[in-house]
């Protein structure tokens, strides 16, 4: 290609500038070719003499489309574009994601357009345009698609809609569909279509006017004429200037009033009152009510459907007042040209002046007044407000404090009130936080107040004493939680009632001294229920011998006591309640020892003694350690501990010798009503003591006690949902019975073959139809019952068998909206079961304030029905079929087949396959 | 000027208490029924509120802040504040100092009214 060609003349640049666009194709001189001949060949503006064939390079190798040989980039088969995603660093405007519909059918709704448009993409919001004075459709639409993916996603889909949607025909109209980014085609077409709105609104209301006062001008003449003519009363004289004169009306009633009356013989209270231009009303005018046909009773007959403030009338005709305007005109509308008494009567529609807004009439007449009439009226109002308010000032500065002041001042209601209410506060959390917490903190809360009123308690009377410590122990036993007050009571009708006798027996013989003490000591026979007399106890105790003695010196003074009261335990005064229980255990013990060799082996009431006072640390038999009062008391367990063997057993015999035995009837059942009221507070660990079943899950401890007692509760569905599978017999295993049975489908068979072969040409939807028909009187026998699966469920009361019709599911059949709609109402009214059941995309069978009993069919995963959508007439009907043969009292269920959800129903079928939850 | 001499009531009224004169009055008249008769109002209450209690002794056992509406009901049931307010009109309220002060007051704002409308 160094050759340049010859080179065109280059003396005229200017006209036609392509003419130098030459290629030299072949050139003789470089290589001769045969073909082509001895001359050059030119391409002139690409086109040769030879004409030109192009081809793809890339043909000339075979292997092309195989690739670059040896590498691994792949051959592509066309040119890839290079495509962006619109994001935050893109320039330019967002690609369009809106798109505006127009050209809506008015019938065609919001639910319809989404359900069309999400074949596109996600719909993020669907703006359907309503004109705001009646609520219909504009036929407008903004839908926006969701940009949640990416944009471009969006608007592809907004794309998509354009292509596809435009055209689309919804209810008679074809849909027009454009791109609309930012909103402002659909505003632009919204804004329009209101105001033609608004402009036929306005004309409308112009007609109107116009031809009221057209025909109030052809009224005004024709009076005129007939006025001429005839020779009319002088009432009815007025009525040209007054009845369409309003301003003036008021003047000529009031000055016509007499004359009227002589006329027209009637009562009082019908006059018209001289403010009726401030009402709303409607007026009749005479001459459409002749006086002596029409009466005031046939009027006020004729309007009696409305809801009229009252019914005047005058000379000019009556005048029926409203209170407010859509009354009226609706009375208006309704009313107008309609017959009283054969007199067709033309109604006027009267506004109050301002319209209603600021129409109360005696205002305006008090408003504006000469100066001092208007001063003394301002003082006037201005008392009365005064008054008013005094009396709030009254009430609220004087009287309330002075109430307050009064009741301060009562004697206050007696201490043990107060006393009372003070452990019902602070115990609820106690005898759980006392097990758990450590000692130190929380039974000085409580022990402190004890003590205040132990020194109050100090001297009084025995019987005071007495009669208080009683309503104290009252009072803490309430104040429990019910699970202690039932062991409390169980206690006290077993054995402490027996004990209290006892106790009580003890009392009279024993120096009258501290009976009371004792006497609740005994009652408080179980360990935990002790723990805060007892406490109270000892610091009586301790403050008669060192009021000051405090938190830093209890141990020491538990432990002064603790040896007392083992080492001597033969004095009375100074035991600790819980050593009484002990006490009578040792007596049970001897008794016990005598029949048989009881369980406890060791006995040493001295090593006790020694370990309690040598070390200060304490036994606790199996007790947990921190078991509140374990510093004192041995129970059951400990002492079972602590004597180790005979020689014990001795010492302990020798300890107690001064103690009376009680009678505790078995000894056996005794201790074990200990331990089994010790391991009911949870204070000992299952392992030694009877042993309650594991827990499987749905056991429900009531807190009573009894599930009797426990009245009405609802057991949650999670809970139901453990122990119904094992117990839910609503699924029969199938035993396919005999068939040679005479089953009701043969029967049906062979009534059909008699039937003839009808339905041998029939489409199988008209064959549907015809056996539905059949089957419409054969209904299968069922009832309904308490369900394992759910509440109620519906079972069979004959045998059912397969493809057998079973029954229609009947309701109420509603659109989507209004299920929707209802579907709310129900859970806001608490009708926690859905009995909608829908049938296709728009039509939803509610059968769950009409219906049949259909409608208890439950849920099943393995169900032995089905329920069709068939068609009947026309019309689609659900009918259940049962699926496989259904023996007799089995329970009918169906697959609800709901769609999956996000928050699930769970399952309560019971069936080996079942799903675990309904959607 | 016939036009001017017409004032409205209404506007007058609320004037009058924007700026601070029904308050102050209002002041004035509970701050002199506390000092001349709110001790036998006081005992009145007293009594009422007594009786309430003797008939319901439940009352007492109660918080006060429970209480204290109870009676204050039952107050409101008697016509005690009936009484107290015709007392205070007949003894307060009619006292000629206040009512020719309030006169004054209103007086003033007339004119200010009619007043400001010859101006406009």
């Amino acid at each position: 290609m160094d050759n340049l060609p010859p080179k065109p003349p280059f003396q005229k640049p200017n006209p036609p500038p392509p003419r130098n666009n030459y290629k030299l194709i072949y050139d003789p001189e470089l290589g001769y070719k045969e073909s082509l001949g001895k001359k050059p060949v030119y391409r002139f503006n690409g086109i040769a003499k030879p004409p030109l064939v192009v081809r793809d390079p890339r043909h000339k190798n075979p292997l092309y489309s195989r690739g670059i040989p040896k590498s691994g980039r792949p051959f592509l088969k066309s040119l890839q574009q290079v495509k962006f995603e619109y994001n935050e660093e893109s320039l330019g405007p967002e690609p369009a994601t809106q798109v505006f519909v127009y050209n809506i059918s008015p019938l065609v709704t919001a639910d319809q357009l989404r359900y069309h448009f999400k074949t596109f993409g996600d719909i993020s919001r669907l703006d359907f345009q309503l004109n705001p004075y009646t609520g219909t459709s504009l036929g407008l639409c903004q839908i926006t698609f969701s940009k949640h993916e990416s944009v471009s996603k969006a608007h592809l889909a907004a794309k998509l809609a354009v292509q596809q949607a435009s055209g689309l025909k919804l209810s008679g109209k074809q849909l027009m569909v454009v791109l609309d980014g930012d909103g402002a085609k659909c505003e632009a077409a919204r804004n329009k279509a209101l105001q033609v709105i608004e402009t036929e609104f306005a004309e409308e209301l112009y007609k109107r006017e116009q031809q009221l006062k057209k025909e109030e001008q052809k009224r005004e003449e024709e009076m005129e004429a007939t006025r001429e003519v005839s020779n009319i009363p002088p009432w009815r004289q007025t009525q040209n200037n007054s009845g369409f004169n309003k301003n003036q009306n008021v003047g000529f009633v009031s000055s016509n009033k007499d004359q009227a009356y002589s006329n027209t013989p009637k009562a009082n209270d019908t006059s018209v009152p001289k403010d009726i231009e401030n009402h709303i009303y409607i007026f009749i005018d005479d001459k459409f009510v002749p006086p002596d046909r029409v009466y005031y009773s046939d009027i006020k007959h004729h309007f009696r459907k409305f809801r009229y403030e009252g019914i005047y009338m005058n000379s000019d005709g009556f005048f029926i007042t409203f209170n407010n305007y859509r009354e009226a005109s609706s009375c208006f509308w309704t009313l107008d040209k309609t017959f009283v008494q054969n007199c067709r009567i033309k109604l006027k529609l009267h506004d109050a002046p301002k319209s209603k807004k600021n129409g109360i009439p005696p205002m305006d007449n008090r408003k504006n007044l000469p100066k001092d009439e208007a001063c003394s009226l301002a003082i006037s109002v201005i008392f009365k407000d005064l008054e008013e308010v005094l009396v709030r000032d009254i009430k609220n500065k004087i009287a309330g404090p002075c109430i307050f002041q009064i009741l301060e001042s009562l004697p206050k209601p007696i201490p043990i009130k107060e006393e009372g209410k003070e452990p019902r506060i602070s115990t609820p959390e106690g005898p759980e936080s006392i097990k758990t917490e450590a000692i130190s903190t929380l039974p000085h809360l409580p022990r402190f107040k004890k003590r205040a009123d132990a020194h109050k308690v100090k001297v009084p009377t025995e019987n005071k004493i007495k009669s208080k410590l009683q309503r104290r122990r009252r009072k803490k036993i309430e104040a429990r939680p019910l699970h202690y007050q039932l062991n409390q009571q169980t206690n006290d009708f077993s054995d402490s009632e027996l004990e209290q006798e006892d106790g009580l027996d003890e009392e009279k013989a024993i120096d009258g001294k501290l009976d009371g003490y004792k006497h609740t000591k005994v009652e408080e026979s179980t360990p935990s229920l002790s723990e805060t007399s007892e406490d109270e106890e000892y610091f009586e105790k301790f403050h008669r011998g060192r009021p000051k003695a405090r938190l830093p010196r209890r141990k020491s003074d538990k432990l002064d006591i603790d040896y007392t009261s083992s080492s001597e335990t033969e004095s009375d005064e100074l035991v600790s309640p819980v050593v009484i229980p002990k006490s009578h255990i040792e007596r049970n013990k001897k008794h016990a020892l005598v029949k048989e060799p009881w369980e406890i082996h060791p006995l040493t009431p001295k090593h006790k003694e020694n370990e309690f006072s040598e070390d200060g640390s304490l036994y606790y038999g199996t007790l947990p350690y921190n078991y509140p009062e374990d510093d004192v008391l041995t129970d059951l367990d400990g002492i079972q501990f602590l004597l180790k063997d005979d020689q014990d057993l001795q010492y302990l015999r020798e300890a107690l010798s001064s103690e009376d035995a009680s009678d505790i009837g078995d000894p056996n059942y005794w201790a074990y009503r200990r331990k089994i009221c010790k391991f009911k507070n949870g204070d000992v660990p299952i392992e030694g003591s009877p042993v309650l079943p594991a827990s499987v899950g749905y056991e429900r401890i009531n807190s009573t006690g009894s599930a009797k007692s426990e009245g009405y509760y609802i057991i949650p569905t999670a809970e139901k949902s453990q122990y119904l599978p094992l117990r839910n017999r609503s699924t029969v295993e199938g035993d396919n019975q005999s068939t040679s049975r005479v089953t009701s489908r043969m029967h049906r068979v062979n009534n059909r073959r008699l039937a003839a072969g009808v339905e041998k040409s029939l489409l199988p939807a008209e064959a549907d139809l015809l056996r539905f028909n059949a089957l419409k009187a054969r209904k299968k026998q069922l009832n309904f019952g308490p369900s394992r699966i759910h509440t109620l469920g519906l079972f069979a009361r004959e045998h059912i068998d397969k493809n057998d019709m079973v029954i229609e599911y009947v309701g109420e059949v509603i659109r989507q909206r209004i299920a929707d709609n209802r579907e709310k109402n129900y859970v806001r009214e608490g009708i926690g079961d859905s009995y909608l059941f829908r049938i296709d995309e728009d039509i939803i069978v509610d059968a769950t304030k009409k219906g049949n009993i259909a409608r208890f069919i439950n849920h099943s995963c393995a169900p032995n029905c089905i329920a069709r959508i068939i068609r009947v007439e026309g019309k689609k009907k659900i009918v259940i079929y049962a699926d496989r043969d259904i023996m007799q009292g089995e329970e009918l269920t169906y697959d609800y087949k709901f769609p999956e959800e996000a928050d699930k129903i769970p399952c309560l079928c019971g069936a080996p396959t079942c799903r675990g939850y309904l959607n | 000027m016939e036009l001017n001499k017409t004032v409205n009531v209404e506007d007058l009224v609320t004037r009058f208490k924007r700026e601070g004169h029904f308050d102050r009055l209002r002041k004035l008249v509970l701050e002199t029924f506390k000092e001349k008769e709110s001790e036998g109002f006081a005992e009145q209450l007293r009594t009422i509120a007594e009786t309430e209690l003797e008939k319901d002794p439940s009352l007492k056992m109660k918080d006060h802040f429970r209480t204290a509406p109870l009676i204050a009901g039952a107050v409101d049931r008697t016509s005690l504040y009936e009484n107290t307010m015709e007392n205070i009109k007949n003894n307060i309220l009619s006292q000629e100092e206040l009512k020719v002060n309030v006169r004054e007051a209103i007086k003033q704002l007339c004119y200010k009214e009619t007043d400001g409308h010859q101006e406009t």
